[in-house]
């Protein structure tokens, strides 16, 4: 142990102020968030906070066992679309991105200039993307005015913050603003791969779908991992755009709109039902957990040194 | 800089002579709301020796501020409230009494019925919120349009099939607003984007007889599926199926539907007294003076439905947390800003009209024939009753709306839909109340 110390002391010291830092500001309140689950911790109650009434598992059990409940309002429409929105955005992004980093791949005069433009939505931050998103999609906006005045692709304009629509006018904004980083991790990632190998393959006569399918994908799959974890990630616990989208909160984004996170926000504040709010938090987490053991059992060989 | 150096000077010697301070928290009742608070409060200030720290809390956040300062005992010893949080604010037991200071205002008979009901917990003989300003809503329409089509606008008004016959006439009229030379649509109202989304359908209700929530046998529950309900929810809602409220305002948030009446939009639409502050306010300042929708407003009260003629009746009131250390002084704050000229200047600043009711009776309140309709609105206003659940109440019944406007939208409503929502509402609100 003392050798250790003396081995590693040095760096125990750099990383303990992080490590503190984590325990105060992320683990402290988590288990904080995942004890006050077990709590009936309402109105009422709230001035005694963490010495409110210990129900055990009285909340999940209603979350999960009791149709009547008033938290389930909207919840089986919001795990829907949150799935398909998840899957959606992803399968947009990830291709989008892949495609763009492809078309970049090459020796561009303007590369450089495309890539920084490309990349200026990412820079946006999520809640005006939201906000600008919400005025562009009126009946009235500038995207009826370009499909239906200028391009003539539809033939009256259509509600897109109504209706079932909703789901297009999230899924497009939060395609727009992830793909430029999925599409700058790949061209890293294409970057990286030695040419001799494409060279090698084109002597053997190998098609280009063949070089795809055998060269540029096993070393793209790590980075698809990655980028497949942190989006799923971001989906799953998606908020910002949709709030700012419809009515700041306020209204109600309908069942094509309402997405887990804005649903337990609703169901949590707007019902002043913080235990069964938080309860509902450590069930998302563990089932965030279980996608993520998933993921890990499809890609853990991808992510092991080479 | 000699005058500085001194008020510099002075101001240290009061701190150090121990000035006292009192810490309210506000929400933005107007265009610079921290200083025209400080204005207001300055000769309080001045007369105590006391100074009032304001600090303004965005609606977004203010309930989460609230909620925990009231958990917590760490937060101002003042707050506003809006009207509809009183009762849940009041349960927690964080409210200090403030039965005295309404008797040193003139007691219930100096307010509306309607706004005393906002002082407490529904049931509770104790005060707890002093009544500050009051928002109600009314129709402005634009006196050009109506004139145009030939509608009266006393007769569109006296009930809902003359309002609905008026509409009509204006979707026939070819009108067009001579700034934008576009024709008006006939009536323009959020649908489920909204902050307001039950305040803009609660007067429908009301006015077929129905409810959100009523008393049965001492408990509350949900009225929202009652026949009256249903039928007055549903000539609301139809007028957008009719056409009469245009498709593309339904997806917009009521500060859209504003801009939209004041750049020349709509004949008329349903708001608050602020807009007629506004309609003298230039454009430089945050007004619509200059547009002709502010040199042809008019204002009228709701048309009255089978039942009778109501309005959403809101507003805010102050409170004093119990842990306040300086309770004697912000009830004597209180005492003065509740008084007839602090009632008075703060409506000037906010648009608002004053909760005091001898406050109505001032020359710049009756002399203005437009806030002179307001105040005649108001004998129709209706409150929400003062629940502890409420937040959840409004929750759930805004959540159905909305189901209710996507209907609309899609031109699917029917009555046995609506019907179909409001009874899942009702399940809701009920499984909330109990």
């Amino acid at each position: 142990m003392a050798h250790l110390w003396k081995k590693h002391g040095l760096a125990y010291l750099f990383v303990a102020p992080a490590i503190l830092g984590m325990l105060l500001v992320h683990y402290g309140p988590m288990l904080q968030g995942i004890y006050m689950g077990f709590l009936d911790l309402r109105l009422e109650t709230l001035r005694l906070y963490l010495s409110a009434p210990f129900v055990g598992f009285a909340n999940f059990q209603e979350i999960l066992f009791d149709p009547s409940s008033t938290f389930r309002t909207g919840f089986v429409h919001a795990v829907r679309t949150t799935l398909l929105y998840a899957l959606a955005v992803n399968t947009l992004t990830l291709s989008l991105g892949l495609l763009m980093a492809h078309v970049l791949n090459r020796p561009l005069v303007v590369r450089g200039l495309l890539r920084t433009l490309f990349l200026l939505p990412w820079v946006v931050p999520s809640y005006v993307v939201g906000l600008l998103w919400g005025f562009m999609w009126l009946k009235n906006g500038v995207i009826n005015t370009l499909l239906v005045e200028i391009l003539r692709l539809l033939p009256e304009k259509p509600h897109w913050l109504i209706g079932p629509l909703t789901f297009v006018a999230i899924v497009l904004p939060t395609v727009w603003r992830s793909w430029p980083f999925v599409m700058v991790t790949y061209l890293a990632a294409l970057q990286s791969i030695p040419q001799e190998l494409y060279e090698a393959a084109r002597v053997d006569g190998a098609t280009p779908w063949q070089r795809f399918r055998f060269i540029t994908w096993p070393y793209l799959r790590p980075v698809t991992a990655i980028l497949l974890l942190y989006g799923l990630l971001g989906t799953l616990y998606s908020f910002n755009i949709v709030y700012m989208m419809f009515g700041h909160g306020a209204g109600y984004p309908g069942e094509w709109g309402d997405l887990l996170m804005t649903n337990l926000f609703r169901n949590t504040f707007g019902m002043w039902n913080f235990g069964l709010g938080a309860a509902a938090s450590t069930l998302y987490m563990l089932l965030t957990l279980a996608l993520i053991l998933l993921w890990y059992r499809a890609f853990h060989e991808d992510l092991r040194a080479r | 800089m000699l005058k500085k150096a001194l008020s510099t000077l002075l101001f240290l010697l009061s701190v150090s002579f121990g000035q006292k301070t009192l810490e309210v928290w506000i929400m933005p009742n107007s265009g610079q709301p921290a200083e025209d608070f400080k204005a207001l409060v300055a000769p309080f200030e001045r007369a105590n020796n006391v100074e009032v720290k304001v600090t303004v809390l965005d609606w977004g956040v203010a309930w989460t501020r609230i909620t925990a300062a009231a958990t917590s005992g760490v937060g101002p010893d003042i707050t506003q409230l809006g009207t509809t949080w009183v009762g849940a604010i009041s349960a927690m037991g964080v409210l200090e009494p403030l039965d005295d200071v309404l008797q040193a205002l003139g007691g219930q008979q100096a307010y509306l019925p309607a706004v005393w009901n906002t002082t407490r917990l529904a049931g509770s003989r104790q005060a707890t919120a002093m009544p500050w300003f009051s928002e109600l809503r009314a129709f402005y329409y634009r006196t050009d349009a109506l004139r145009s089509a030939g509608i009266n606008p006393a007769q569109m008004f006296s009930s809902w099939q003359n309002f609905e016959a008026g509409l009509e006439r204006l979707a026939r009229s070819s009108f067009t607003d001579p700034e934008t030379k576009q024709r008006l649509f006939p009536f323009c109202t959020a649908g489920k984007n909204s902050w307001d989304v039950l305040h803009n359908a609660a007067p429908w209700i009301w006015g077929a007889g129905g409810d959100i929530v009523r008393q049965v046998a001492g408990r509350w529950q949900s009225a929202l599926n009652t026949p009256e309900s249903l039928q007055g929810l549903y000539f609301f809602l139809s007028l957008a199926q009719k056409g009469l409220i245009p498709a593309e305002s339904l997806e917009k948030n009521t500060a859209q539907i504003e801009a939209d009446f004041q750049a020349g939009r709509c004949a008329t639409f349903a708001s608050g007294p602020w807009m007629i502050q506004r309609a003298q306010v230039p454009e430089a300042k945050g007004g619509f003076a200059e547009r002709p929708a502010a040199k042809n407003l008019g204002v009228a009260p709701y048309p009255p439905g089978p039942k009778g003629r109501y309005t959403f009746f809101g507003g805010s009131n102050l409170a004093i947390f119990t842990f306040s250390k300086s309770k004697p002084l912000a009830k004597e704050l209180l005492k003065y800003l509740g008084s007839l000229e602090a009632q008075l200047a703060y409506a000037r600043a906010t648009g608002m009209l004053p909760a005091l009711r001898a406050a109505w009776n001032a020359p710049e309140i009756q002399g203005n024939p437009l806030m002179r309709t307001f105040i005649q609105a108001a004998q129709f206003g209706r409150t929400y009753p003062s629940l502890a659940g409420w937040g959840g109440v409004e929750n759930l019944a805004v959540q159905h709306l909305g189901m209710a406007w996507d209907l609309v939208a899609q031109k699917k409503l029917t009555q046995e839909g609506l019907k179909d929502l409001m009874d899942k509402a009702s399940n809701a609100i009920n499984g909330a109340l109990r």
